[in-house]
């Protein structure tokens, strides 16, 4: 059991790795809401835009939690240098450019399944920016102090976005539930 | 349904599924006659309503199109009775569906826009609702808009076919049975936002782009494996599918009819994208010219070669879809349907090739996007009969509500269709509507409204926004392509028209006003 825990990262990292998560997807998905908002404002009442609001919260929260397992589970089997070590501030790193990437690949993704030269680079570069901002802020420490300052200020929205993604999931249960 | 969905993700073929869907017990399909019993005898028809989407009578043969795009349907309605002047009161498929399925026009059902739905107050004012005491119900609607309007109504739908089941992809979040009780507001964060499939920004940042990377797999699949028979690429709702294999699911379907049923058939086609099948691939491309037509200030500003370019892909894709659902005409009378069965075959609402304007996005209100075909074969019909009276969308329920025996409800706005038990009255108005930017929950502000009567019509533009206001008065017995708008020369038939038209808007938003 200790050889596991040990595996894992700590605690506390995982909670700054998933408050960082749940900053980014539910921000956007609040932003995606509000784009379509004017248009709901149209036919739906209050109680059912509220109802749509709690369906996008409910599932930026679980993306928030699987993007977060996927990194621990990828900390616990890659070697502990990789990933594990640090796993604040690499986690912080993986979201920030992962969030970019997938942004990108949203914005050229419409029409047509993309040549496979493009889906090379679209997991080319960012994992080689990743690897580049880890290897800069494990050698220049300032860097890696800014990125966890802002991991620290981004934490305290966890406690705004985490309780309204567990209200909405539960929200989205009991509407299909009863 | 959703076991054989299931093992289909497995493996398990198209057709082999069409197939098997044959064996499904028929108890799922019809309601336990113990419910319906007492209504019910051995005489009581069916009711199968079969409506293409976005099917506009301008272009279609029967009616007098000079392009031969529906020749098997001409066949079929030689034993029906076909309505020459009948109108959808919306121009697009969430308020023309809704008048169809509840007898109401939009103004009362106040689904106006993409995404919209029936109001409360009407929610359960339904075709389905007026047929439930005498009929087992079956709704199958392949355009996922049609099919909201479905979900709104399932509680008085005993088998609900899923949206995707006839097509060859099944992407699609809402119609997921876990959000079977929640499927409008689902359809509303899942479709809409959190998984766009193409269309701006997913909600969803991480996995968003993930799954439209399977989905854009998953058609360039599909493509290769059926596209060679479709030169412009495969049919599409969002999710793609084949005209043969919708054929053969309809009809599947329907072999499962047992006892009075009222079946709801709200297929696709032919719906944009015009993907016709490459037998009919340039049928048209010689020949016919439509006639000009100014560009209308509340158009797109489409150009005429555009227009009558789609003009031609669309009159291709009907002649397509044509000779593909010939066979579910033939199934319908070989059955034996046909002898027991009221078969209405109609559309939503139209679609429009001129003065700038493509498609049914439009405010617009002239013929093409409004005049839709409507053919009805009566049980056991053996001639053809022709009806010139004025009918409209909202008829269908009341109809189908007086030839079951039901009493006609008495929230719906319609009246039962000449020759199905209504009267010849050539000075009905009929209204035909589009307020996609107004509110539900308002007066009507923003908004286009037509009243036909008396083969004239009377359009009122509104749209305060673009500082456009307009009337525009055709008389269609002469001039059928509404050329020539005779408003300014102040006619008194004009006049009583606008008198009724702006007393029926006062009577439309006064509830609204606070």
């Amino acid at each position: 059991m200790q050889i596991l825990q040990n595996r894992f990262p700590h605690r506390s990292e995982i909670i700054a790795v998933l408050s960082v998560s749940v900053f980014v997807c539910h921000s956007w998905s609040i932003w995606g809401f509000l784009h379509e908002l004017p248009s709901f404002l149209l036919y739906f009442r209050l109680a059912e835009i509220s109802v749509v609001f709690a369906y996008m919260m409910a599932f930026a929260f679980l993306e928030s939690l699987l993007i977060t397992a996927g990194l621990v589970l990828a900390g616990a089997i890659l070697p502990s240098k990789w990933l594990r070590d640090g796993f604040a501030y690499k986690g912080f790193i993986f979201v920030a450019v992962g969030s970019i990437a997938a942004f990108i690949l949203q914005k050229n993704l419409r029409y047509e399944f993309p040549s496979t030269q493009m889906l090379m680079l679209n997991l080319v570069i960012p994992l080689t920016l990743i690897a580049l901002f880890i290897a800069a802020s494990h050698m220049w420490g300032p860097l890696q102090k800014v990125m966890l300052d802002i991991q620290d200020r981004i934490s305290i929205m966890l406690y705004v976005y985490g309780p309204i993604g567990l209200v909405s999931i539960l929200v989205v249960v009991f509407r299909n539930l009863f | 349904m959703q076991r054989m969905k299931t093992q289909l993700s497995q493996g398990l073929s198209r057709r082999d599924f069409l197939k098997l869907i044959s064996l499904t017990p028929i108890s799922i399909f019809a309601r336990p006659l113990s419910n319906l019993a007492a209504a019910v005898n051995g005489d009581t028809p069916n009711f199968i309503i079969i409506v293409f989407d976005a099917w506009s009578a301008s272009n279609v043969s029967l009616y007098g199109y000079p392009r031969q795009t529906m020749p098997h349907l001409e066949r079929f309605a030689e034993n029906a009775t076909v309505y020459h002047n009948h109108f959808s009161a919306g121009t697009f498929t969430v308020p023309g569906t809704s008048s169809l399925l509840t007898g109401l026009h939009p103004w009362s059902h106040r689904a106006f826009q993409l995404g919209a739905g029936i109001i409360a107050e009407h929610v359960d004012h339904t075709i389905f609702s007026a047929l439930a005491a005498t009929h087992a119900t079956l709704g199958y609607a392949q355009n996922q808009l049609a099919d909201q309007l479905l979900y709104q109504t399932d509680h008085y739908l005993d088998t609900h076919i899923l949206n995707g089941s006839l097509n060859v992809q099944n992407n699609l979040v809402y119609s997921a049975p876990i959000f079977k009780k929640d499927a409008h507001l689902a359809f509303a964060s899942f479709e809409d936002k959190i998984f766009q499939k193409g269309v701006g920004y997913d909600s969803s940042l991480f996995l968003g782009p993930l799954y439209r990377l399977y989905i854009l797999r998953d058609r360039l699949r599909q493509t290769i494996k059926y596209g060679d028979n479709y030169p412009r690429g495969l049919p599409d709702t969002v999710e793609l599918f084949v005209l043969d294999d919708v054929v053969n699911g309809a009809i599947e379907i329907l072999k499962h009819i047992q006892g009075p049923t009222l079946a709801y058939l709200h297929f696709h086609p032919p719906h944009n994208p015009y993907n016709p099948t490459q037998e009919f691939f340039g049928k048209f491309a010689k020949g016919w010219l439509p006639p000009d037509k100014s560009v209308h200030p509340l158009s797109g500003e489409i150009n005429k070669k555009s227009l009558r370019k789609q003009r031609r892909f669309y009159d291709e894709y009907i002649a397509s879809w044509d000779s593909e659902v010939t066979r579910l005409f033939q199934f319908l009378k070989e059955s034996g349907l046909t002898e027991n069965s009221y078969i209405f075959v109609t559309s939503d609402h139209g679609e429009l090739f001129e003065r700038g304007e493509l498609g049914h996005w439009t405010p617009l209100l002239y013929n093409p996007v409004v005049h839709v075909p409507l053919i009805v074969s009566r049980p056991g019909q053996k001639i053809r009969e022709d009806i010139y009276t004025f009918t409209s969308s909202v008829d269908i329920l009341p109809t189908a509500a007086h030839l079951s025996g039901n009493p006609i409800p008495a929230w719906a706005e319609g009246k039962p269709l000449p020759g199905l038990g209504g009267e010849n009255r050539d000075a009905r108005s009929v209204f035909s509507m589009d307020a996609k930017t107004n509110s539900s929950f308002t007066p009507l502000v923003n908004f286009s409204i037509s009243i036909t009567r008396d083969h004239h019509r009377l359009a009122y533009y509104n749209y305060p926004k673009q500082d456009y206001k307009k009337y525009e008065f055709y008389d269609l017995n002469t001039d059928a392509h509404e050329l020539k708008d005779l408003y300014s020369s102040n006619p008194a038939l004009a006049i009583e028209m606008k008198d009724e038209l702006l007393q029926k808007i006062e009577e439309i938003n006064r509830p609204y006003r606070r």
